[in-house]
């Protein structure tokens, strides 16, 4: 008994390795490449403008379908390609009624890009806590790291040892506040490659959420009292020139605010089609409108708002993913499913097991059949009967795990 | 009987396993003057930055230590066995015959579980001198499939040597190998938190194989 099923564990790790490789070699062979389209907005023209990069090609379309070139695009796009536009002394003096001043549309440029993998990658809890207003105007690294427990624990890098003295002065600065611990999370963007320093936003026990800075050496703590049923899951701290906010939060049912400054607080966007697992957000804002664009892996949504985030307009695209071609069809007929391990989705190593492929079974009732009369014809029991199941349902993988690991039967 | 039998696998393994004892000590010395070193030269916060935030994997050197030791201790335990035969006397010993391949083995996976052991004890005592128990706990969840990878690589070294067909021998080894390779990702700190359950249980499953190779030596299969 023991010794037949130290064989069908060879067998499963056969049907494991296989599950995740040859899907894996197969891809390597002949993945296509997909671009999906980049979404602008014009306002010259009031339309979208959607980018078409990619396989030697570059023009853009608007949402009427008429389609642009490169250089004429330039020119529906000024804030995007002012730049360009100024070097060619071509970029107008007024758009929608404003004077136009280079450097204000180089300061209300803002792109912020989030990806799945951005959204609780792997961390070790031990946070920098940058001076934000340093003496010299220039961002540097503290000697001591934080971490929570039942305090706002600071630890000096130098002596591997806890501060005492700014423990309790930050500790004692969040308790007046209301901060009740231990923290939920910490959010920071902890760089000196940045133009000033937005500090750490920490979500409490009871998913209140608190700023928290240091100023002049002492802590700047606050409560941002948010709505008690917004249960904040992440926040990407992107501080830009423009300090309007300085980061986008998700909730945990996926809606989505802007963390802005002067008064700090959140600011609600109207998107609604947002999974913080699956889509990348990107974010262009100038001077007349923020532009958001949730991105997944085969569509598209783009929400175009005022520059008080009020919602104006939206566009929609889909285009077929790597399963929708030829290789990918035809892998759902090789393969009756996969094991994706490492994806560009997370940071972390996963056991993804795609859906059972229907498909598959075509090739699994022949792979099964070839094995019942060539290959395991000599031996009827129930070892046979165990090969041919796992055959049946694991197709390719199991067939190669069977023949290379063949019955002690017989 | 089975101290007896403990006692033989000791005999074998015995220098190769001071061996890696020592190399692992070795390596942790390296570890000890390096992390000295780099907070030395960089000053602590920047190398604690380059660790803390920028995910800076300063025990890499341990990424595929417990798989050689696995490989050295399996070798020198069941190459003997091999030669001219001798593991047709070891199973006429007075014992259930997958009871002694499972004994044999459980006997180098206890020496591998105490020697990794160790070995964690002393790299984290090493670690928690200059860091916050938060990195140890960090580098612990990121080293466990790396030496997970040191048992399966032990078990299947067993599997391989009780083998007689070198073809067998090279399909074992195929698989294992790339079986091993999805224990050793290292492209960030714990990323195999959600998924180091799974890893285990497949992981578990080499240290039987031993017995089906086992099985087909005692029949004398010739394919």
């Amino acid at each position: 008994m023991i010794i037949r099923l130290s064989r069908i564990f060879l067998v499963v790790l056969a049907i494991f390795v296989g599950a995740v490789y040859l899907p894996q070699l197969y891809w390597v062979s002949f993945e296509p490449r997909i671009v999906p389209p980049m979404v602008f907005y014009s306002p010259v023209i009031q339309k979208f403008m959607v980018g078409h990069f990619g396989h030697g090609k570059y023009y853009f379309t608007d949402d009427t379908g008429k389609k642009y070139n490169r250089m004429q695009a330039d020119h529906l796009l000024p804030l995007l390609n002012y730049r360009i536009l100024a070097a060619r002394d071509e970029m107008p003096d007024s758009l929608l009624g404003r004077p136009i001043d280079l450097n204000e549309v180089r300061h209300n440029n803002v792109s912020i890009r989030i990806i799945p993998r951005d959204v609780n990658p792997p961390q070790i809890p031990l946070y920098p806590l940058l001076e934000s207003k340093p003496l010299r105007f220039r961002l540097g690294l503290p000697n001591e790291y934080f971490r929570f427990n039942q305090r706002m624990e600071f630890i000096n890098s130098k002596t591997n040892r806890i501060s005492e003295s700014m423990t309790r002065l930050f500790t004692t600065a969040l308790q007046k506040e209301g901060f009740h611990f231990p923290a939920r999370k910490v959010f920071g963007n902890p760089t000196t490659r940045k133009p000033y320093d937005a500090g750490y936003f920490i979500l409490d026990r009871d998913w209140q959420l608190f700023h928290v800075k240091k100023v002049h050496g002492k802590p700047y703590c606050k409560n941002m009292h948010i709505p008690a049923d917004v249960k904040i899951n992440w926040i990407s701290v992107k501080e830009k020139e423009l300090r309007e906010f300085c980061g986008i939060a998700i909730t945990e049912d996926n809606k989505l605010y802007m963390v802005m400054l002067n008064p700090e607080r959140l600011q609600k966007l109207p998107i609604d089609s947002y999974n913080r697992e699956k889509d990348n957000i990107i974010f262009m804002g100038n001077l007349f409108y923020r532009l958001v664009t949730i991105r997944s892996d085969d569509h598209l949504k783009s929400y175009l708002m005022d520059r008080k985030y009020q919602l104006l307009k939206t566009y929609e695209q889909k285009w077929p993913t790597k399963y929708e071609t030829t290789a990918g069809m035809v892998s759902a007929f090789i393969f009756p499913f996969s094991i994706v391990l490492q994806t560009n989705k997370t940071y972390f190593i996963k056991f993804d097991v795609s859906p059972f492929s229907w498909k598959a079974l075509f090739l699994n009732i022949a792979l099964m059949l070839v094995a019942f009369f060539f290959v395991l014809k000599k031996r009827r029991n129930v070892s046979h009967l165990i090969d041919l199941l796992l055959i049946l349902f694991t197709g390719i993988f199991g067939f190669i795990g069977v023949l290379l690991f063949e019955s002690t039967d017989g | 009987m089975v101290k007896a039998l403990f006692f033989k696998e000791w005999l074998k393994i015995k220098w190769a396993y001071w061996s890696m004892a020592l190399l692992t000590l070795l390596v942790l010395v390296k570890l000890g003057l390096n992390l000295s070193y780099y907070i030395r030269i960089l000053e602590a916060r920047s190398y604690w930055y380059q660790v803390v935030v920028m995910g800076g994997m300063f025990f890499q050197d341990f990424l595929y230590l417990p798989a050689l030791i696995g490989l050295v201790i399996g070798f020198t335990q069941f190459m003997p066995e091999i030669n001219e035969d001798r593991l047709k006397l070891t199973l006429h010993l007075p014992m259930k015959e997958n009871a002694i391949l499972l004994y044999m083995l459980a006997y180098g996976t206890l020496m591998l579980a105490i020697l990794y052991l160790a070995t964690n004890l002393l790299a984290s005592a090493l670690i928690a001198f200059f860091f916050p128990f938060q990195v140890v706990k960090a580098v612990w969840l990121s080293m466990a499939p790396w030496f997970l990878a040191g048992f399966v690589v032990y078990w299947v070294t067993g599997a391989v040597f009780v083998e007689r067909i070198w073809l067998k021998r090279i399909f074992i080894i195929a698989v294992a190998v790339l079986f091993t390779d999805t224990l050793l990702y290292h492209t960030a700190y714990e990323i195999y938190r959600y998924s180091l359950v799974y890893f285990f249980v497949l992981s578990v499953l080499w240290s039987i194989g031993i017995l089906y190779s086992g099985y087909r030596f005692k029949k004398g299969v010739l394919k």
